[in-house]
């Protein structure tokens, strides 16, 4: 039987937004202050979302198997401060580059931003492989799925404000049958006003014929009028 | 003095190649067998470049410094065949797709295909930039610019022309604009007529409008097209 994977629709989320980032930075010209200043602020944007959802794993995930597998918890907290470390370094390469007066000094810097900005991508990769495989295992022995819709619905309704940031990259990140039942779980459980909300966003962010077959699986389901 | 880095250019595509295929993997419905084709597809292509280049490294590049550093190629060659593994391992769950019966052991194996793919990911994004440090720094210690670049040269002599034209589209899709601009210069300067314009049609074709408008702009300034 298939369980209720907590992380699916944030990791997806998450990659989606590492390989924009990531392809972002390789088209970035870094000899121009000007050129490569739009792609540094999606790179900071990044950091912070995943600094937040870190967080989010420490309050919500975390707390819930520490009773059982604390060495787990341990763990996990370990590889979060790890990421924030390589967050912390990326962050003082952006400020680095900013303030930079050469463009010598602009190259060097801009090497230091995509190296480890790789390193943090691969590094990320991993850890939400690592989560998926071994803390579902866990959350999956000690709960049922019920509970742990619950403890997702918790994180949910505890970060609002990230939750419709990270509304985009969802959608962005999932496949047509993924959006069908976020959208289907929105509409029968949450306020109209949020249902509405990313309906627009699914409108907008998706191709026109994936917007349309996700509209034709809605309507085939009565959703819509 | 910044080097030629003889990797920057088939890296940069490799890599939009690896994203644009574990997005589009991670956005199918495996039990959709339209989006599981396309997706399978995708992942065939780009498991195949990935061979492609690993030949191209290791008839092209590795022979180059064998002579010096002999356990830095060995280190290089395992690494290739890591890699092998990796993408055998992933046409061995695109087999086992193809035989599962139901829309549920699909998207099942449709998961461990996007699970496979994302550690294929992140061990080429890895060994890449292994690669633009560790083989680079050899290279620039043996070989001047000029030789770096003859090397490059002969190894792209040996591309067969549609491996070609798809690495150039992705190479196009990874690279900024400057680099773009630089790229078409050498080609109008160095090839013939038909590559550059084969080039020229490619970018036109795979760059959004204003990318390609704006190289335009800098190739027109130094007056290459009239």
């Amino acid at each position: 039987m298939s369980r209720f994977n907590i992380f699916s629709r944030i990791h997806k989320a998450l990659s989606a937004m590492l390989y924009d980032t990531a392809l972002t930075l390789e088209q970035a010209s870094f000899t121009s202050r000007d050129e490569a200043e739009p792609s540094l602020r999606k790179l900071l944007q990044l950091l912070d979302v995943f600094n937040k959802h870190a967080e989010n794993d420490d309050n919500y995930i975390l707390p819930a198997i520490i009773y059982y597998e604390p060495a787990v918890v341990d763990f996990f907290k370990q590889i979060h401060a790890q990421d924030h470390v390589l967050a912390d370094q990326l962050r003082l390469f952006v400020s680095e580059y900013r303030n930079s007066n050469s463009t010598t000094e602009r190259q060097q810097r801009a090497l230091d931003i995509t190296r480890t900005f790789t390193e943090f991508m691969h590094f990320n990769l991993g850890q939400m492989a690592n989560e998926e495989l071994v803390l579902n295992k866990v959350l999956w022995k000690y709960y049922s799925d019920m509970e742990l819709m619950v403890i997702n619905q918790r994180t949910v309704t505890a970060t609002p404000a990230e939750e419709a940031a990270s509304s985009t990259w969802v959608v962005r990140g999932m496949s047509n049958s993924d959006i069908v039942g976020l959208l289907r779980a929105v509409k029968d459980n949450a306020p109209d006003s949020v249902f509405n909300s990313l309906f627009a966003i699914t409108e907008k962010e998706l191709p026109g014929v994936r917007f349309q077959q996700v509209m034709e699986s809605l309507t085939s389901e009565r959703m819509i009028a | 003095m910044i080097r030629y880095n003889i990797f920057n250019q088939i890296h940069k595509g490799l890599r939009a190649l690896l994203y644009d295929t574990a997005l589009t993997l991670q956005q199918t419905n495996f039990a959709n067998p339209d989006e599981a084709e396309l997706a399978l597809e995708k992942l065939a292509q780009t498991l195949d470049a990935f061979d492609k280049h690993a030949e191209h490294e290791d008839q092209g590049v590795l022979p180059a410094i064998q002579q010096y550093e002999p356990s830095l190629v060995d280190a290089f060659e395992q690494e290739h065949i890591q890699d092998h593994a990796l993408a055998e391992n992933l046409r061995t769950k695109r087999a086992a797709f193809e035989k599962a019966k139901t829309p549920a052991e699909k998207v099942q194996v449709g998961h461990a295909l996007l699970h496979g793919f994302i550690a294929f990911l992140s061990f080429n994004l890895d060994h890449m930039a292994k690669e633009e440090t560790v083989l680079n720094e050899r290279l620039w210690r043996y070989y001047s610019d000029a030789e770096i670049i003859g090397l490059n040269q002969r190894i792209v002599a040996n591309v067969q022309p549609t491996d070609m034209a798809f690495t150039s589209a992705w190479m196009l899709k990874g690279m900024n604009n400057a680099e773009i601009t630089g790229w078409l210069r050498a080609v109008q300067e160095n090839a013939p007529e038909q590559a550059f314009n084969t080039l020229f049609t490619i970018a036109e074709k795979e760059l959004p409008y204003t990318r390609f408008r704006k190289i335009l702009e800098d190739l027109t300034e130094g007056a290459m097209i009239a």
